[in-house]
């Protein structure tokens, strides 16, 4: 069955002038924060996902550190909210940042935990975390990659022996004693996923055949990177990648009327034109490679400033924003439109995953738009277009 | 087979990529953070008066970092097999976290060396947890750095002028301070409590406008816990990077500080 995923990524919108702060993330004082104000935000942003599991959608969590742009530090605990006040839609957390948690077995009791909670609903992603965050946990940049893969192999290991302790003396972990209680409620354990821009991360990802979230890329990167991830399942004799492991990330509004659709979308483009990120904070020695960073050097030594990788969303139009499949944005027909074009140039996906809320966004303009699409978007892409045959997709694409 | 031939070939087979110049006593250069990059100038005035031998730690330039390369202390181990390769003891030269390895590498054997010479040394660090002792390179601005290490920002090589290599390795020599560094930072905690067993004499180098090593009190620190006599001097228009900055003078300081203890060629 398609899915459809709604997140908000539970942002702290209330700050003050841009040039008044040399970085959104990191260093920004949490004095600026009013808890008061904070307790209205999670009222309203656990209000929606509980209006979106009445609606029959999905939701996806995710976990950021030191910033007002996410103010979700913890993502096993909006889970657990989530397992309590939900019961019907699938909870998915992307992710747990794994390599800079660096505490792999706690990870694995946590969603354990949180999948009996739900009753079995439960799917599990890992990051590697975005390179401004190395900071909160102070994991060494270097050798991430060896540290995530690696955390990723316990957690699995830990869910899935249950005839008593094992021990683990890997390169980066050691435990003597391994036993999670409680284990997971689904056999052999949730689904996990990893979301990825990195070519070479697809890959593990499909050696791997966890499912693969990809997060604003537009068609073009998904359609790249969806099709890598099928090559290498071919290569390793697993048939055609099943669209169900394929999932993509865009930014959606649904009105009653283009108009509304397109003003809905440019709230949403907060969440991209807040992002000052310090240039020190996003070139981090070993989570780039030193090929990129001697490049960025280049870059930076001929004047040309480091920018995040979304910065050129920031003030495009939504029209363009949509052709390009960054935004799904319009009435109801209009977004399935796009949705539709989005599948049949990627070559097919099983996961849309919904950013809904941004900014100062409330729950009224919110939670309309996630009505219409359950109810005029959803149904009718799930029967006239995902339910089809998926070979002519597929030769019309490539 | 000269002196420096056999080193070089020791240190190849130590799996340490090592340069080589000059005739005279014996130097072992242990370079900084960015590796050999911006020393080409000290080194050649180095080997002037000494048989100087620079190798790039494991991680840096073309030494690949092995497994077993987990901590600064771990290359000291590395660095005293080599030190066994000289024929005549060799002064040991470190610049900043250089200087950090020639220290654990002192700890723990110095019969093989004939002085130490600390520029700008790092490795040690005293105070409460919220104490800055060193700048945090990592949350500094990239003219906050540059101001840091070299006094004003534009006294920073000019990046735009080296190659595209040069840059890989620079990249390259951030990956390996940022492996050896990170945690606890830019120090071993256990280094300041052994500092008492190296009795060789030292020099001990610094720059009056190095804005990176916060502690004011850090040169006071080291130069009291070291067991041995220890001569300090303060470079006035130097930052940290003093061997960069400074090479002439440097290079006239280290000579007159080893003619104390060796003949050395003028």
């Amino acid at each position: 069955m398609f899915r459809a995923w709604t997140f908000t990524e539970m942002p702290y919108p209330y700050l003050p002038p841009a040039d008044s702060y040399g970085s959104l993330r990191v260093t920004l004082p949490s004095q600026i924060y009013d808890p008061e104000l904070g307790h209205q935000l999670y009222s309203k942003y656990f209000d929606l996902y509980q209006a979106a599991d009445g609606l029959g959608l999905d939701m996806m969590l995710n976990e950021h550190h030191s910033t007002a742009t996410c103010v979700e530090p913890a993502v096993p605990v909006t889970m657990a909210v989530l397992a309590r006040t939900t019961s019907r839609g699938r909870i998915l957390a992307l992710g747990n940042p794994i390599a800079n948690r660096n505490t792999p077995v706690r990870v694995a009791e946590e969603m354990a935990m949180v999948d009996v909670m739900s009753h079995g609903r439960t799917e599990v992603g890992f990051v590697r975390g975005v390179p401004y965050e190395v900071s909160a946990c102070n994991v060494n940049p270097v050798d991430m990659k060896g540290r995530f893969w690696e955390g990723a192999d316990l957690i699995v290991r830990a869910w899935s022996t249950t005839d008593g302790p094992f021990n683990w003396e890997g390169r980066y972990y050691h435990h003597r004693q391994v036993n999670v209680w409680p284990r997971p409620y689904q056999e052999p354990h949730p689904p996990l996923w990893v979301p990825t821009q990195s070519s070479s991360t697809v890959v593990e990802t499909a050696e791997r055949q966890y499912k693969l979230g990809l997060i604003l890329c537009g068609w073009q990167g998904a359609r790249r990177l969806f099709d890598l991830y099928r090559k290498r399942t071919a290569e390793l004799g697993l048939g055609p990648a099943s669209r169900d492991k394929l999932g993509y990330l865009g930014l959606v509004f649904v009105g009653d009327t283009d108009e509304e659709g397109f003003a809905g979308a440019r709230k949403l483009q907060w969440y991209i034109q807040h992002n000052k990120v310090a240039t020190q904070f996003m070139d981090v020695p070993g989570y780039i490679d030193e090929v990129t960073r001697a490049k960025m050097m280049r870059s930076s030594a001929e004047g040309v400033p480091v920018s995040t990788p979304i910065e050129h969303l920031a003030h495009a139009p939504i029209e363009d924003l949509a052709r390009d499949g960054y935004f799904f944005a319009g009435n109801p027909d209009t977004v399935f439109a796009q949705l539709k074009s989005f599948y049949e140039k990627v070559g097919g996906f099983g996961n849309f995953m919904m950013m809904v809320q941004g900014g100062t966004m409330g729950y009224d303009l919110v939670e309309g738009s996630m009505r219409r699409f359950a109810s005029d978007v959803l149904p009718r892409f799930r029967s006239e277009v995902y339910a089809q045959d998926v070979e002519p997709v597929l030769a019309a694409a490539s | 087979m000269t002196v420096l031939d056999r080193v070089t070939t020791a240190a190849g087979k130590l799996g340490l990529e090592c340069r080589s110049a000059g005739d005279g006593p014996a130097m072992l250069f242990l370079h900084g953070e960015p590796g050999l990059l911006f020393c080409e100038p000290a080194l050649a005035r180095l080997s002037e008066h000494f048989s100087v031998v620079a190798p790039s730690h494991p991680g840096w330039g073309g030494s690949p970092r092995r497994p077993t390369d987990q901590s600064i202390d771990d290359l000291a181990y590395r660095y005293l097999d080599l030190v066994e390769a000289f024929d005549d003891r060799p002064l040991l030269v470190g610049c900043s976290l250089g200087a950090w390895l020639a220290l654990e590498i002192a700890t723990k054997n110095e019969s093989g060396i004939a002085g130490l010479v600390l520029v700008a040394p790092v490795g040690i660090r005293t105070g409460e947890p919220t104490r800055r002792y060193y700048m945090d390179r990592y949350a500094a601005s990239p003219e906050a750095l540059a101001t840091a290490l070299y006094g004003p920002a534009d006294g920073a090589p000019n990046l735009a002028e080296r190659s595209d290599q040069d840059l890989l390795l620079l990249a390259r020599a951030q990956e390996a301070t940022a492996f050896y560094t990170w945690q606890p930072y830019l120090h071993n905690p256990s280094l300041l409590g052994r500092l008492h067993r190296i009795r060789s004499r030292t020099l001990l180098v610094s720059g009056a406008r190095d804005g990176f090593i916060l502690a004011e009190d850090h040169v006071g620190t080291l130069s009291g816990a070291l067991g041995g006599e220890v001569e300090t001097v303060v470079f006035d228009d130097a930052g940290h990077q003093v061997e960069e900055q400074r090479p002439d003078e440097l290079a006239q300081r280290i000579t007159a500080f080893a003619r104390h203890s060796a003949p050395v060629r003028s």
